[in-house]
């Protein structure tokens, strides 16, 4: 498959993780100015994880993607990058 | 921890990204004056913050380039491994220096940054080609670059446009849309050491990348990119007087 194609993909995986982020901001939000936000502190904790781990799962998207077009170098590193996140946030 | 309305900071996000749309910027270099210099927050929390609005507007703008086939995945995915390094380094190594330091550096990009504004071609012509060494050197200047995300909390684009430009053969549109995408990588990263540290607070993160996000969406439907150049010299000059202002806060107290 070609690499326009490859990128329209890994565009519509962009988009998703836009909606996602926009939904979990706007829950952020609510939960905030609801009140809820003093009682329900690990739910903002982890929708706010969620936030910060968008991009790395947009990568581990990227990766899926890139393996089916057949990029493996780039499907490669974008795992690894996943990776790394993963290990920098969580280990470390 | 500084306490501040979450409404004044989306209010200040939502300023900031309709003007960064307006001027096809980032907005980071916006950011991090306004939470020190307005808001009084300390310059690592403006930092983190700043780093979670250029991940915010990082997807949005990435989800538009990609679908148009203007992102090089391979050089992105390339030059991000020496990026994330710089980005996460330079983050740890944030909370270590002293906020003056950090200030008197933000300065310094600042005017920098104006200057190139004031100086940048925006033809969208392609360079003649690749430069011979330009992969490697292109990664070390991303190194620099990733630092600049880590430690000042701003796109980097004043660097990594250049170098995509001049080392790699990239034309501006190509240079703009492989940049949007990497420091949205890279800023991800770089946010890591700030949370760990406690130097965020997690509900002003979302006001702020909200609000960033709205300002540049509703601005982009509003107002068409401003070329005019006087636009962009008044911005540059907002920009050396705020790095002035910066300087002058941080070290004035000597």
């Amino acid at each position: 498959m070609s690499e326009q194609q490859a990128n329209r993909s890994v565009g519509i995986a962009y988009r998703v993780t836009w909606y996602v982020m926009m939904l979990v901001l706007v829950m952020i939000i609510v939960i905030e100015e609801s009140g809820l936000g003093n009682s329900l502190p690990a739910a903002i904790d982890r929708l706010s994880t969620l936030y910060m781990a968008l991009i790395p799962l947009a990568l581990l998207a990227l990766a899926v993607i890139l393996q089916l077009h057949k990029a493996r170098v780039s499907a490669t590193v974008s795992f690894i990058l996943f990776l790394l996140w993963v290990g920098l946030r969580f280990l470390v | 921890m500084v306490e501040v309305s979450p409404w004044l900071i989306f209010l200040f996000c939502s300023g900031v990204g309709a003007l960064a749309a307006i001027l096809g910027l980032g907005g980071g270099i916006m950011l991090v004056p306004i939470f020190t210099l307005l808001l009084n927050l300390p310059i690592q929390q403006a930092v983190g913050l700043s780093l979670c609005c250029v991940m915010a507007t990082s997807v949005t703008a990435t989800s538009r380039y990609l679908p148009d086939g203007l992102v090089d995945l391979r050089m992105v995915l390339l030059l991000e491994i020496t990026t994330i390094i710089g980005s996460y380094g330079a983050a740890v190594v944030a909370g270590q220096i002293s906020p003056k330091i950090i200030a008197l550096l933000f300065a310094v990009v600042m005017v920098f940054s104006a200057v190139m504004m004031l100086f940048n071609k925006s033809g969208d012509t392609q360079e003649d080609r690749a430069h011979k060494h330009g992969v490697p050197l292109a990664m070390g200047g991303s190194l620099i670059a990733g630092g600049l995300v880590g430690l000042l909390g701003i796109g980097g684009g004043v660097i990594k446009v250049p170098i995509l430009r001049l080392l790699l053969g990239k034309t501006m549109k190509q240079a703009v849309a492989a940049s949007t995408m990497m420091v949205g990588i890279s800023a991800a990263f770089g946010l890591l050491p700030y949370v760990q540290r406690g130097d965020i607070q997690m509900t002003h993160m979302a006001y702020a990348s909200l609000g960033t996000v709205a300002g540049a969406f509703i601005s982009s439907r509003l107002f068409h990119k401003i070329e005019s150049i006087y636009i962009k010299v008044l911005f540059s000059l907002v920009l050396i007087y705020t790095a002035v202002n910066m300087i002058i806060k941080t070290w004035g107290g000597e």
